[in-house]
């Protein structure tokens, strides 16, 4: 199998995430080391610099939202799904979300301390980064008291369609005229991303995998007839989308949710009024005690891209089915850390639907098994997110191309 | 562009900070402090609009609920809307457990007022549309049983009145009688009667003259019918003298906050002649007693403003929700026998729907003590709490 080396972001030790990995629209790989699990902890914004082949780090959220560490409220702690390239502006935006407590403080409920001035979170900032000349162009809280869970570009309007949490509304910002329109509930469970089709209408999930597309013309949110598959012994519930990817010719959506057993699946949004929605099966191992409700940082799907080979490349969870239960540290700890997890990633021939391991990830002494986004640069070479441990990082695949890939071979994803 | 980090301070851990004691008590299970924040007394359930299992649910921008009443068999009824008002009849007692579409009534509005009329007909009124109208429907016949086998079906509503040509209708209520439904419009606040056998609408008179009034109303052990106006000032009509007056009585608000405050919702204790309210400016929940005309503030039950539900149990203890659009509700208690004003925290269900209950409006309770709560949001759920049993009465 091919070999995959990690990058962690030793100039930030104390980072404990890693949520988001996306392509700018200069080809380059930018990520984020979030820090959500201490008070005060911001998020760093950080690129992948082929040439040197070591990581820059760029600016910090919490810096450029004048929202600083020490403000005594929750912190501007990561970037969740939340990076989207334009290519006309060259401009890469990102969001924040929340969780980390402030500075000095050791919990933080979003729900409890809703709205209050001194410890809630500002809300979710947007940062739009000029890629061709490396600054800051603008930045701005979008959305008071929520973080932002996911996000996508519709670059030919100038919305941002963005999903807000705790309360998990829909909303659709315009870049232009900075007015925030709120689309309502979606449901208990945040969906954790937004994709969109040739059209740039929005599509996302409620509680049930129930795909949702917002029209931009319409202005209204629709329930469509297409739910995203699961396995026969469950019921929907908690089918929210995790992943998406779109394929190179843009006529086919795959993606993951973010459930037990999940089920890659394959959208076609201009297949009839509705699109249609296959099952291509469940993505990880059949092997697993159904008795237990698995933990999905044990069960997971995530890091979904194409290749440059006109491959579908994601990370799968490995465990030893049937031990769910048998590794836990201690009561109620949902991280068993010592359950012996492999991260490996899987080709998908969209052709063929055949899946093979190409690739496994791992650090000496951490788990590898959770990815939370992925991207292709340039070079073609393959980039993956990963979340285990401290520091975060990010694992690279060099796929061996000699030229660079062109633009019009390597459309860009304009949701996180 | 390039971060410096030789100066950057960095936060510190909880087992790395001066004077922490992380073996402390008061840092063991940390979730409880998560836990506490969520329904902590009591049990609140959320039923999706539909037959769990077996039918979608109405559509999710046809489903914020604003208005319920129950029978005299404590069959439900639900007045929704966004994009469509509908009626919905709910079955929740015996071998039943399903929400069903009654009638949808118009497009683009909501349903502010179900009532019970003669003959266990059921009227509604629209609002937060440019007409609101009156309508009504036959009683929804006791489903047989939603376990074995089942079947159901609807008919329309009957159109009978426009009140009010160009408004909406923001309240409305059932004469004790059943010979007449009072209501007020949304935008005038004009008071009307309509005569249901004789299909008339008569205005009485426009309550307020500086359009400042509440958006609902509420029926006094008393046979009158009490509103606010400007500063939340409280106005009655004697359905037996049909006097109209507005009294030199404010309901509470945090002080120089009058202006912007009305009540958000009424529930009336008819056995001890009081009526409770809580405001839409700052959520201060109030008692008013009819045969004193005195006014008491209780407090608020959290930092939020509005009251947008609350009702009385039967053993006289007052359940509301807090919290106005965009907040995160919370459902409240008052207990008038020990003074108290407690928050029991955000409503959340993990039986049937797994889900949190962020706004609401509108409530009821059954003759078991059980409140029923309409959701007032993209997709609502009707919820049901359950109130912890108090042994100290």
């Amino acid at each position: 199998m091919k070999e995959a080396k990690f990058y962690p972001f030793d100039k930030i030790p104390i980072a404990d995430t890693n949520w988001s990995l996306s392509t700018g629209p200069d080809r380059r790989i930018y990520t984020v080391a979030c820090m959500e699990l201490r008070g005060g902890g911001t998020a760093t914004v950080v690129r992948y610099n082929s040439q040197e082949d070591q990581l820059e780090y760029l600016f910090d959220m919490g810096d450029v939202l004048n929202d600083r560490f020490d403000s005594g409220r929750a912190t501007q702690c990561k970037i969740h799904y939340s990076f989207a390239p334009s290519e006309k502006e060259h401009i890469m935006y990102m969001a924040t979300h929340l969780s980390a407590p402030a500075f000095g403080d050791i919990l933080y409920s979003p729900w409890a301390d809703w709205k209050d001035e001194r410890k809630a979170f500002k809300g979710a900032g947007l940062v739009a980064f000029d890629t061709k000349h490396d600054e800051i162009r603008w930045s701005r809280i979008i959305l008071p008291w929520e973080g932002c869970r996911c996000l996508a570009l519709n670059d030919e309007r100038d919305l941002i369609y963005l999903i807000g949490y705790p309360r998990n509304h829909f909303y659709v910002y315009d870049l232009k005229k900075d007015t925030l329109t709120d689309y309502g509930l979606l449901g208990a469970i945040n969906p954790q991303a937004i994709w969109l089709d040739q059209k740039r209408r929005a599509y996302t999930t409620d509680d049930y995998g129930r795909i949702l597309r917002f029209d931009p013309d319409k202005k209204r949110l629709e329930e469509l007839d297409l739910y995203i598959p699961r396995s026969p012994y469950q019921n929907g519930w908690h089918s929210v989308v995790y992943d998406v990817v779109s394929a190179p010719d843009g006529e086919a959506i795959y993606g993951v949710p973010w459930r037990g057993q999940p089920h890659l699946f394959r959208h076609i949004p201009e297949d009839g009024p509705q699109g249609s929605l296959e099952d291509l099966g469940p993505a990880t191992q059949m092997e697993r005690d159904r008795q237990h409700a698995i933990g999905f940082f044990i069960d997971h799907v995530g890091g979904m891209v194409f290749g440059p080979d006109g491959m579908l490349y994601y990370v799968k969870s490995v465990w030893p089915g049937g031990e769910e239960m048998k590794w836990s540290q201690k009561p109620g700890w949902y991280l068993p850390l010592q359950i012996p997890l492999k991260g490996i990633v899987v080709r998908f021939n969209p052709k063929t639907n055949e899946k093979e391991d190409f690739a496994e990830l791992s650090v000496p002494n951490r788990i590898a098994n959770y990815v939370s986004r992925a991207g292709m640069d340039q070079n073609g070479d393959l980039f993956f997110g990963h979340v285990g441990g401290r520091p975060p990082g990010i694992f690279k695949i060099s796929m061996g191309y000699e030229k660079k890939i062109e633009s019009k071979n390597f459309p860009l994803r304009f949701w996180g | 562009m390039k971060l410096d980090f030789s100066k950057k301070v960095w936060p510190k851990n909880i087992d790395e900070m001066d004077g922490i004691n992380v073996q402390s008590r008061h840092l063991q299970d940390k979730n409880k402090y998560r836990h506490e924040g969520f329904v902590h007394e009591g049990l609140s359930v959320a039923i999706p609009l539909c037959f769990p299992g077996q039918s979608v649910p109405l559509a999710a921008d046809e489903s914020y609920i604003q208005s319920l009443c129950l029978d005299h068999r404590e069959v439900l009824y639900l007045g929704c809307g966004g994009k469509r008002a509908h009626l919905l009849v709910g079955m929740i007692q015996g071998p039943t457990g399903i929400i069903y579409d009654l009638a949808t009534l118009q497009e683009n509005a909501n349903v502010s007022a179900v009532m019970i009329g003669p003959d266990q007909q059921i009227f509604a009124v629209t609002n937060h549309c440019e007409e609101g109208a009156l309508y009504r429907h036959i009683p929804e016949p006791l489903l047989y049983d939603c376990i074995q086998e089942w079947l159901t079906a609807s008919v329309p509503a009957e159109k009978l009145s426009v009140p009010v040509k160009g408004e909406g209708i923001a309240a409305a209520l059932m004469s004790p009688d059943h010979q007449s439904i009072y209501g007020l419009s949304e935008k005038s606040g004009t008071f009307f009667r309509y005569d249901i056998h004789r299909n008339k609408t008569h205005s009485i008179r426009i309550v307020c003259d500086i359009r400042r009034f509440s958006k609902t109303m509420v029926l006094g052990s008393d046979q009158k019918i009490y509103g606010t106006s400007a500063n939340g000032t409280l106005w009655y009509f004697d359905i037996k003298s049909e006097e109209f007056r507005e009294m030199d009585i404010r309901i509470p608000s945090v002080a120089g906050r009058q202006f912007h405050n009305a009540v958000d919702s009424f529930a009336v204790d008819y056995k001890a002649n009081i009526i409770y309210g809580g405001g839409t400016a700052d959520g201060v929940l109030f008692a008013f007693y009819p045969e004193t005309g005195q006014m008491k503030s209780l407090g608020k039950a959290t930092a939020f403003a509005g009251v947008p539900a609350l009702c009385v149990l039967p053993d006289s203890r007052v359940i509301g929700i807090s919290g106005a659009n965009g907040d995160i509700a919370h459902i409240f208690e008052y207990d008038p026998f020990n003074h108290e004003l407690k928050d029991l925290g955000m409503p959340v269900s993990t039986l049937c729907a797994r889900v949190y209950g962020y706004e609401f409006r509108g409530g009821v309770c059954n003759k078991n003590g059980h409140v029923y709560l309409g959701q007032h949001e993209r997709g609502g759920h009707l919820w049901i709490y359950f109130p912890a049993v108090r042994t100290n009465h």
